[in-house]
């Protein structure tokens, strides 16, 4: 009876050991450069995939995704990084990695075509920095159909004023002025008009 | 001096060719004809051709012969039937118009976004003064632009219009 419990322990005690070996040759195989060579799918450069290893992806010009481990697990290979203003108001931008063009641009983000976010964490919120919404008079994060009235009537008499109209001045609205060229012309009224409406103006230069 | 392939000069046509065709493309915003008795109102129209259902704005200015028509009204213009949106008007002197004109600038565009299709977008009213010659007037179209939904800039042309004033009549409809 307790040969057999001594047995059982030792056993154990093996499997333990065994399992453990294991898992330390398993750690190691993930953290020594031959990780490189284990493959998965890499979006090649006119997003074709291929099923290779990261460094044979990135002798390509590729974008390797690790945790992706075969091309026909990928819906598309139109990926990227994707650089979103936080809030409509918020200055700021976060990266969502691995995107569709299509998802960005739904999100109001700038597209980076077979890009991880790693390059972008640091550089997205810049994107975003000193662009107020086109016809955001007060700055707020909303344009509101007062603001575009404004935006209109800059329009109409800057610089030089009307002669049946009192003249509104830039200074009232300067984010209508997309291109600073000290006027302000339809197509960004047109703008403002977008920003009204929730769209992302701030993605068109 | 190196001769070229003749196929390469053939390819070279056609695609200047191509490209030439594509740069000519745009929106051409007219005004049109009309006939008005002296010191009756005139309505001038403005039309839209080649927008493509892709035009969320336009801008023009008429520069308006000056003493001889006076705009009617702060906001002369109004949308053609079905047209939706705001058409806004004002006589602008930005920048300052021509000698003996006035500078009617002309915004329309619509605050839910919607475009635009070809057609009359609208009419602009005028008078013509009781002392202006009965024969025909020139109104100059200037400053054309059209937008698409994006904010981005449309090549757009303006195309003149023209107002015959004839003798005064009893009633003007």
């Amino acid at each position: 009876m307790r040969a057999a419990a001594n047995s059982s322990i030792v056993n154990g005690c093996w499997g333990r050991r065994l399992f453990t070996l294991a898992l330390l040759a398993a750690l190691a195989l993930i953290e020594s450069p031959g990780h490189a060579q284990i493959p998965a799918a890499c979006c090649l450069p006119g997003d074709e995939c291929q099923t290779i290893s990261a460094t044979s992806c990135a002798n390509n010009s590729g974008l390797f995704l690790s945790e992706i481990f075969d091309c026909s697990d990928l819906p598309t290979c139109r990926l990227g990084a994707c650089c979103k203003r936080a809030t409509p108001s918020s200055p700021g931008g976060t990266c969502d990695g691995y995107t569709t063009e299509a998802e960005c641009l739904g999100q109001c983000g700038v597209w980076f075509s077979l890009r991880s976010c790693g390059a972008f964490q640091n550089s997205c919120p810049s994107l975003f920095v000193g662009q107020p919404l086109p016809g955001d008079c007060n700055q707020n994060g909303v344009v509101t159909v007062s603001e575009l009235v404004t935006a209109v009537n800059i329009a109409l008499c800057w610089p030089h004023g009307c002669l049946n109209t009192p003249t509104t001045p830039l200074g009232a609205c300067p984010t209508v002025d997309v291109n600073r060229n000290g006027l302000a012309d339809v197509h960004e009224l047109v703008r403002a008009v977008a920003a009204s409406l929730g769209q992302c103006p701030w993605r068109v230069p | 001096m190196k001769r070229r392939h003749p196929l390469v000069s053939i390819l070279t046509l056609v695609v200047t060719s191509l490209m030439a065709g594509t740069a000519t493309a745009s929106v051409a915003l007219t005004f049109g004809a009309d006939v008005t008795p002296l010191n009756c109102d005139d309505a001038v129209p403005l039309s839209m051709t080649g927008s493509g259902g892709a035009v969320a704005g336009v801008q023009i200015d008429m520069l308006i012969p000056f003493p001889a028509f006076v705009p009617v009204g702060d906001n002369p213009c109004t949308l053609g039937p079905g047209v939706a949106g705001t058409v806004t008007s004002a006589l602008t002197t930005s920048p300052a118009p021509p000698a003996g004109m006035q500078r009617l600038r002309i915004i329309i565009l619509d605050f839910g976004g919607a475009t635009y299709a070809d057609g009359l977008l609208a009419t602009c009213k005028l008078r013509a003064a009781t002392s202006t010659p009965t024969g025909t007037y020139v109104m100059t179209a200037d400053g054309a632009m059209a937008s698409d939904s994006s904010g981005n800039i449309l090549p757009a042309t303006g195309g003149n219009g023209e107002v015959t004033v004839t003798a005064p009549a009893f009633c003007c409809s």
